[in-house]
């Protein structure tokens, strides 16, 4: 694997894992009471962001390496359903992740103090910002069986 | 790059394991005269924070870890090794247990600060989750160590999840009769 590909491979996890880090931040921040709107702004745009940056780095290691390096490596090994399963249910349930990242970024700004004020409004994000996390978990652990199939 | 990656894992259990030991300590300690103070709540916070912290050194020197063997194409062999996923599993359990404890224990602990047990409201209400997320934390955070230290045994996956289950389960029991014997004893 050159360099760049190396590079877009460790960048597309470490990003999206500190993203992971941030959408947990914005879940905590939610239990507060009240909730720091401020930080929540911060944090959900910092997840936000980082996602997208997730995705277009593992999305040019996937169009331009993946397909034709490693995916025949794991379809001729002993767990060809890596592919056929893990990442196939990867592909589709990772975009999720930034769009609903994103709503949780534009709810709390748009309806910023309105956030403690409102309780069902504040439960509603906390589910939302919770849906966050454990979708970026379970792609995380989607990314390791994948990379785990490649020899 | 190995050898730096697994001093920093090692970083992120003394973190981790002992922020959750102290942190089960100071709760037990503090439980004693029936009741939580806020200097004591102050120390646990910060107990806290050390927990988060470990956590994500272990998370992040942990996946660097993988990407490493991944890097070297090192396969199923390694990869899919039932300690290493048993170990992935826990860490996923110690993150939604800590959500829970962040979501109802602290709360709970912060509305109750210097009301004794038997008149704290939130407390008495909270009882089964503080003690639950409690027990499950602490059997965890020692599982997932032992599971580093030792790679499973060389055991299936369904073996050792199975004693994890059951060293959470007898965790559980254990934590919330201490439970009841405390909220009964400050309840009289």
């Amino acid at each position: 694997m050159g360099i760049l590909f190396q590079n877009l491979l460790i960048g597309h996890i470490l990003l999206g894992l500190t993203g992971i880090v941030f959408s947990t931040l914005v879940l905590v921040g939610f239990f507060k009471k009240p909730a720091n709107v401020k930080f929540l702004k911060i944090t959900s745009l910092s997840a936000f962001l980082l996602y997208l940056a997730s995705w277009v780095a593992g999305g040019y290691y996937y169009v331009e390496y993946y397909g034709g390096k490693v995916k025949p490596l794991i379809k001729a090994g002993p767990y060809p359903f890596a592919h056929g399963i893990f990442m196939e249910a990867k592909e589709h349930i990772f975009l999720f992740i930034p769009i609903l990242a994103g709503v949780v970024f534009l709810a709390t700004c748009l309806l910023g103090d309105k956030i403690n004020q409102e309780p069902k409004v504040k439960n509603a994000l906390t589910v939302l910002a919770f849906i966050v996390v454990f979708l970026g978990v379970l792609i995380t652990a989607l990314g390791m069986l994948i990379s785990g199939a490649a020899k | 790059m190995y050898e730096i990656l697994v001093t920093i894992h090692i970083i992120g259990v003394a973190l981790g394991v002992g922020g959750a030991t102290v942190s089960d300590l100071l709760f037990f300690k503090s439980a004693k005269d029936g009741k939580i103070e806020e200097y004591e709540f102050g120390f646990m916070k910060i107990a806290s924070k050390i927990v988060w912290a470990g956590f994500a050194v272990l998370v992040f020197s942990g996946v660097s870890l993988f990407i490493l063997a991944r890097l070297k194409l090192l396969g199923p062999r390694v990869m899919y090794n039932p300690g290493i996923w048993a170990h992935i599993i826990a860490a996923a359990v110690i993150l939604f247990n800590g959500l829970a404890m962040h979501w109802k224990v602290f709360p709970a602990f912060e509305a109750s600060l210097g009301i004794p047990f038997g008149k704290a409201e939130q407390i008495l209400k909270n009882r089964k989750i503080i003690f639950t997320t409690g027990a499950i934390s602490i059997t965890s955070w020692y599982f997932a160590l032992v599971l580093g230290a030792t790679r499973g045994f060389g055991l299936p996956l369904s073996w050792i999840l199975a004693a994890y289950v059951f060293a959470v389960v007898c965790a559980v029991i254990v934590a919330n009769v201490i439970g009841k014997f405390l909220m009964n004893k400050f309840k009289q």
